[in-house]
C-alpha cells in the first residue's frame, strides 16, 4: 500500500528511514552505554570529567566476572526457573484458554474477572504473604516455589492472549476433524494448536522474559547462593560504599543476550501472536 | 488468518456447559491463581486488620486501626496526587508516542527489521537494570548526558537531572515511558497488521489523504489493540516500583514517591507494616476502579458507534 | 579491591566444604543447622564467609551453616520479612538490635560468650549493645567520623588552618568559592536517604544537639540546638557553598565528588581512606577533628556500630555460641575486618594491630557520641529521620523537625 507512494516520494522515504534509525538508536543507546561501561576499569568509572568511550578497554572484566561471582550457577538457576515456569504456564493456560474461548458456563465471568485481577497485584505488595505461604508449604529456598510463583503471576496474560487466539480460529475446522474421527484432545493438538502457534510463541516469550527478570520474589524466597537466579545474584556487586558497576553491567549484558536472541528469533510470530490477542 | 479473524468471532460455535465439565480445563489455572495470588492477597488483607510490632511480629485483630492511621497520615495525600500524575501521564505519553512509532515500523523500508530489533531491548532487559543505566547516564558528574550537553555548549555546569526538584519526577516518568513504549508499540503494530489492506486501499482510491485514512479508517480499527495496550499499561505503571526506587528512593522525603513505593517504604524502611498493608489494599481498590472505569468508558463509546 | 587470587583459594575452600559436608552428613544424626544472615559491607564478604563457614563446619561436624549474604538494601527488607513471618535467622548482623531485644527474641550475650571473651569488646561499644541494661548483641565493628579536606583546594584558596568552628567553615568556604567558582564545591553535605541521619547528627552534635536525651529519657529531635544546626546547613546551601540538591545527595555520591577533586571539605568516616584507594583517587587529603558550632562547644565525633545478634530457638544455643566465638577468634575476626574494609575493630585485642590510618579516628573515640540505638523504637525513628531530615533544606526546617519529633514520640521511648 505504501510502496507505490514511497517510490514517488523518495525524499519522504529518506526522512522516514532517518527517523526510524534515530529512534532505533535511542532505544538501543542505554544498552550500548551499559556495554561501554562494562569494559571500563573501576577507577575510570569515577574519573571526572568522564569520556564517551573507555580510555582502556578492559575486556578482562568479562573474564574476571566469572571468578568474582558464580555467574554460571546464577545462569543455571535462571534457566531452570524460567524454562520450568514457562512450561507450567503453557500446560495450565492452554486448556483454560481453549475452554474459555469455546464454551460458556456458569461463573465464566467470575473466572475471567479473577484472571484479570491477578494482573492487578504486584508481587512487591504481596511479598510478606507470599513468604508466609511458601514457608507454610515448607518450600523456602526451593526452585519449585519460584517456578510456581512465576507461573502464577504470568498466567493471566497467557490465558487472555490464548483465549483471544482460540476464539479467532473457527470451530468448524475442529469440528471437521472431529467428524474425521479425532478425539477433542487430538483435534486440539493436531489442528488448533498449530494454527495458534504465534499466540503460543508470544505467551512463551512473555512468561520467559518476566520470569527471567523477576527480582522481588526470588530475593525473598531463595537464600542459598547456588539457587540464586541472576538478577538476585548480581546484587553481590553492590557493596555498602562502592558498587562494582563494571561487573554489574557486564553480568547484565550477559543476562540480556539470551533474551534478545530469543525475541529476535520469534519476532515474526510475536507480531502475529499479539495480533490475534488484540483483535479478540 | 490474521485479517479474517475479526469477522469470524461471531460465527465461532460456543456451547453452554456445566461448571463440572469446565473444571478439568480451567481447574489447574484456578488452583494456580488461588495459590499464587489469592492466598497472599488474603494474607495482605488479614495483616491490614492486625496489630503489628515494630520488629514485625503479628499480634491481635486490630479492626480498622491501620486504615485510620493511614488516612490520618498527612504524607499520604501528596503521594496519592502524584500517583495520579504518574499513572495518567505515563500511559498518555506512552500511547501518544507508540501510535506513530507503530505506524512507522509498519512501513516498508530497508533495515526495518533492525529497527524492530532495537525496540526489543528495553522490553527484554530487566527494568531494574534499565533504571540503573539511566541513573548512570544522567548522573550529574559522571554521566554521558551532561558530558554531551557540555560539549555541545548547551550547559556550562553539570545539571543534576535526576535529583533537581524541578526535573526529578519528570525524569522518572520519562524512563517509565521509555520502558513502556516497546510493548505498547508492538501491540499497536499487531493491531495495524490486522487491518485488511483492501480497506486502506479502497480509502486511498477514494482520494483520502494519509492523515484522513489514518484517522478515519485505521484508528477506529485499532481500538481494540489500543484498549488492551492501555489497560495493561495502566496496571503496570500503577504497580511500577523499580524505576522510582532505584533512581530516587522516592526521595527527598516522599517527594517522588507513588503509592506503590510509599507502601514499600512504610513496610520495609519505616517498619510500619500496618499502614503499608492497608495502603496495599487501597492500591488494589484504586487500580480496580481505574480499570473498570476505563472499560466502562470505552464500552460506552463503542456502543455509540 | 578485586582480590582474584584470594577468591580462587576461597573457591577451592568451598569445594572442600562441600566435600566435608558430604562425608560428614551420614555419620551425624543430630546435625544442627543454623542460618547466618549478613550484610555485604564490600564485595569481599561472600568469599570471607565461604572460607570461614567451611572451616567452622570442618571443625564442628554436627553444625551446618546456611549463610545468606545480602546487600544492605536487601537485608533490611528480607530481615523484616524473616521477623514478621517468625522465620528468625539464628545469627544476624545488622545496624540495629534493640527492636528485637524489646520483643525478647534474642539471647543475652552472657548466654553466648564467657565473661573473659566479652570483656575483650570495647566497653563503650558494649554499653551501646544493651537493652534495658542487659547486653543482647555484640558489636562487630564501628566507625567514627572526621573532617576531611582536599589539601590542594583548601590551602590553594589561601586558607591556612583547618576550621574548628562553623564560622571558620563559612570563612574557608567563602575563600574556596571565590577562588574556584563553580568548578569546586567548598563543602559536601550529603543529606540523601543513605546516611542523612549521620550527616545531620555530626553537625548537630557539635552544637550539643542530639536525637534523644539520655538523662531525661525524652526525644529531643526538634530541640533548639538541632534547629540551629539545620538553619546553618541551609545557610551554607543557600550561599552556594555546597553541592546541589543536598537532600538527594547520598554519601556515596559525595565521596565520589571528593575523590574526583571537586569537593574541598567533607565529613567522612573511618573507612574513607580505603574507599579513596579503591577509587584510585589522586586527592591529597588532610584529616582533622570535626568542627563544632563555636569555641564554647565541645568538638565531637559520631560513633556508629553494627551488631551481631543471635535469635533464641530451641536447640540452637550451643551452635550459635560456637559460631560467634569462632568468628571473633583472632585471625577470623581480623579477616572479617579486612573484608569489611577499614572499620574500627570492636575488640580491644584487634585494636592493637590496626592500620595507622585508623589511629586518628580511634583517638577521637573518647569524644564520640552515639545514636540512641539501645531504644526499642530506634529502628523506625532513625528510618524516618534518614528519609526526611534532608527535606529541611528546602522546606521549613522547624516543620520538618517538629514532624519527626511527633513521629518519634508516637514510637515511644521503650
Amino acid at each position: 500500500m505504501k510502496s507505490t507512494k514511497a517510490k514517488k516520494l523518495t525524499g519522504k522515504k529518506v526522512v522516514t528511514i532517518s527517523v526510524a534509525y534515530l529512534i532505533a538508536w535511542f532505544f538501543l543507546y542505554p544498552y550500548i552505554h551499559m556495554f561501554l561501561t562494562s569494559v571500563r576499569t573501576h577507577e575510570e568509572l569515577y574519573a571526572y570529567p568522564t569520556t564517551h568511550f573507555p580510555q582502556v578497554w578492559q575486556w578482562r572484566n568479562y573474564l574476571d566476572l566469572w571468578d568474582n561471582a558464580p555467574i554460571a550457577n546464577y545462569l543455571k538457576s535462571s534457566l531452570i526457573i524460567s524454562i520450568s515456569a514457562t512450561i507450567l504456564v503453557l500446560l495450565v493456560s492452554l486448556p483454560a484458554a481453549y475452554f474459555l474461548a469455546r464454551y460458556r458456563f456458569r461463573f465464566r465471568g467470575v473466572f475471567l474477572l479473577l484472571v484479570l485481577a491477578t494482573q492487578m497485584f504486584s508481587p512487591t505488595a504481596l511479598i510478606i504473604g507470599i513468604f508466609r505461604e511458601v514457608d507454610f508449604f515448607n518450600l523456602l529456598d526451593s526452585y519449585l516455589a519460584l517456578i510456581i510463583l512465576n507461573a502464577g503471576f504470568n498466567l493471566a496474560f497467557s490465558i487472555w492472549l490464548l483465549a483471544g487466539f482460540f476464539s479467532s480460529i473457527p470451530a468448524e475446522i475442529e469440528e471437521a476433524a472431529l467428524i474425521d474421527g479425532c478425539s477433542r484432545v487430538q483435534a486440539l493438538r493436531k489442528i488448533t494448536i498449530p494454527v495458534a502457534l504465534p499466540g503460543v510463541v508470544t505467551a512463551i516469550i512473555f512468561t520467559f522474559v518476566a520470569a527471567w527478570n523477576e527480582f522481588t520474589i526470588a530475593l525473598t524466597i531463595i537464600s542459598s547462593v547456588d539457587k540464586k537466579p541472576l538478577p538476585v545474584g548480581l546484587t553481590q556487586f553492590i557493596g555498602q560504599y562502592d558498587i562494582a558497576w563494571e561487573y554489574l553491567f557486564a553480568s547484565t549484558i550477559i543476562a540480556i543476550i539470551p533474551v534478545v536472541v530469543l525475541f529476535i528469533a520469534i519476532e515474526k510470530y510475536l507480531v502475529g501472536g499479539l495480533t490475534a490477542g488484540s483483535v479478540k | 488468518m490474521k485479517s479474517a479473524s475479526t469477522k469470524r468471532k461471531s460465527s465461532v460455535a460456543t456451547h453452554d456447559v456445566s461448571v463440572a465439565s469446565a473444571l478439568p480445563w480451567i481447574g489447574p489455572a484456578l488452583l494456580l491463581i488461588i495459590l499464587v495470588v489469592i492466598w497472599p492477597v488474603v494474607e495482605l488483607v488479614r495483616i491490614s486488620f492486625t496489630d503489628i510490632t515494630i520488629a514485625g511480629s503479628l499480634l491481635d485483630f486490630h479492626g480498622f486501626a491501620n486504615y485510620r492511621e493511614l488516612l490520618a497520615n498527612p504524607d499520604l495525600y501528596p503521594v496519592a496526587r502524584r500517583t495520579l500524575l504518574w499513572v495518567f501521564g505515563i500511559v498518555f505519553f506512552t500511547v501518544i508516542l507508540s501510535l506513530p512509532l507503530a505506524q512507522l515500523i509498519n512501513q516498508n523500508f530497508p533495515g526495518r527489521k533492525y529497527v524492530r530489533w532495537a525496540l526489543i531491548f528495553p522490553w527484554a532487559a530487566s527494568v531494574v537494570m534499565t533504571s540503573m543505566i539511566w541513573t548512570w547516564i544522567l548522573d550529574a558528574y559522571s554521566g554521558e548526558f551532561n558530558l554531551t550537553l557540555t560539549q555541545l555548549g548547551l550547559i556550562d555546569e553539570p545539571v543534576d537531572w535526576v535529583n533537581n526538584p524541578g526535573s526529578s519526577f519528570y525524569v522518572l516518568m520519562a524512563v517509565a515511558v521509555f520502558v513502556s513504549i516497546p510493548f505498547t508499540t508492538y501491540v499497536l503494530l499487531a493491531g495495524l497488521q490486522s487491518i485488511p489492506n483492501d480497506i486502506v486501499e479502497a480509502a486511498s482510491v477514494d482520494g483520502a489523504s494519509h492523515w484522513q485514512t489514518y484517522r478515519q479508517i485505521k484508528f477506529p480499527l485499532l481500538r481494540n489493540a489500543l484498549l488492551i495496550a492501555t489497560i495493561i499499561n495502566l496496571i503496570n505503571v500503577f504497580n511500577s516500583f523499580p524505576i522510582i526506587w532505584i533512581m530516587t528512593r522516592g526521595g527527598p522525603g516522599y517527594e517522588t514517591d507513588t503509592t506503590t513505593t510509599f507502601a514499600y517504604k512504610l513496610a520495609f524502611i519505616e517498619s510500619n507494616m500496618g499502614q503499608s498493608t492497608a495502603l496495599g489494599v487501597f492500591n488494589f481498590i484504586v487500580i480496580l476502579l481505574i480499570v473498570s472505569l476505563y472499560l466502562k468508558l470505552t464500552k460506552a463509546t463503542r456502543t455509540e458507534l | 579491591m578485586k582480590k582474584l587470587t584470594k577468591r580462587r583459594i576461597v573457591a577451592l575452600a568451598s569445594l572442600g566444604m562441600v566435600a566435608s559436608v558430604l562425608v560428614a552428613a551420614p555419620a551425624q544424626a543430630n546435625t544442627v543447622t543454623i542460618k547466618v544472615v549478613t550484610p555485604n559491607y564490600t564485595d569481599a564478604m561472600p568469599a570471607y564467609y565461604a572460607d570461614l563457614n567451611a572451616r567452622f563446619m570442618a571443625a564442628n561436624p554436627t553444625i551446618k551453616v546456611e549463610h545468606e549474604n545480602l546487600s544492605w538494601d536487601d537485608i533490611l527488607v528480607k530481615g523484616r520479612t524473616y521477623i514478621s513471618t517468625k522465620s528468625y535467622p539464628d545469627v544476624l548482623n545488622l545496624n540495629t538490635f534493640s527492636e528485637f531485644a524489646a520483643e525478647d527474641l534474642l539471647y543475652k550475650t552472657s548466654d553466648l560468650f564467657t565473661e573473659a571473651k566479652l570483656s575483650d569488646f570495647v566497653t563503650a561499644f558494649r554499653d551501646n549493645s544493651k537493652y534495658n541494661g542487659v547486653e543482647y548483641a555484640v558489636p562487630d565493628l564501628a566507625s567514627a567520623r572526621m573532617f576531611f579536606i582536599n589539601k590542594a583546594l583548601f590551602y590553594g584558596a589561601g586558607n591556612t588552618k583547618i576550621p574548628t568552628t562553623w564560622a571558620e567553615v563559612t570563612a574557608a568556604a567563602k575563600k574556596i568559592k571565590a577562588k574556584y567558582g563553580s568548578r569546586v564545591y567548598p563543602l559536601a553535605i550529603p543529606l540523601g536517604s543513605e546516611e542523612a541521619q549521620a550527616e545531620f547528627q555530626i553537625w548537630a552534635g557539635g552544637n550539643g544537639g542530639r536525637y534523644f536525651n539520655e538523662s531525661t529519657k525524652k526525644w529531643v529531635i526538634n530541640s533548639k540546638e538541632n534547629l540551629e544546626t539545620l538553619n546553618q546547613l541551609r545557610a551554607w546551601v543557600k550561599a552556594g557553598y555546597t553541592q546541589p540538591n543536598p537532600a538527594s545527595t547520598n554519601r556515596t555520591d559525595a565521596f565520589k565528588l571528593f575523590s574526583q577533586g571537586r569537593v574541598a571539605m567533607i565529613n567522612a568516616s573511618v573507612f574513607f581512606p580505603s574507599t579513596l584507594k579503591d577509587y584510585k583517587s589522586k586527592v591529597d587529603y588532610g584529616v582533622a577533628p570535626f568542627p563544632s558550632a563555636n569555641a564554647s562547644k565541645k568538638p565531637i565525633t559520631l560513633g556508629v556500630q553494627d551488631y551481631f545478634m543471635a535469635f533464641k530457638k530451641t536447640g540452637n544455643k550451643d551452635a550459635v555460641s560456637k559460631y560467634l566465638n569462632f568468628l571473633f577468634e583472632g585471625k577470623n575476626y581480623a579477616g572479617f575486618l579486612k573484608a569489611a574494609g577499614g572499620f574500627i575493630p570492636a575488640t580491644k585485642s584487634a585494636s592493637t594491630e590496626v592500620d595507622s590510618s585508623l589511629l586518628p579516628f580511634i583517638e577521637q573515640l573518647p569524644n564520640a557520641i552515639f545514636y540512641p540505638g539501645t531504644l526499642g523504637s530506634w529502628g523506625p525513628v532513625v528510618a524516618k529521620i534518614t528519609t526526611q531530615i534532608g527535606t529541611g533544606i528546602t522546606k521549613n526546617p522547624k516543620t520538618v523537625l517538629d514532624s519527626l519529633q511527633k513521629d518519634a514520640e508516637k514510637a515511644g521511648t521503650n
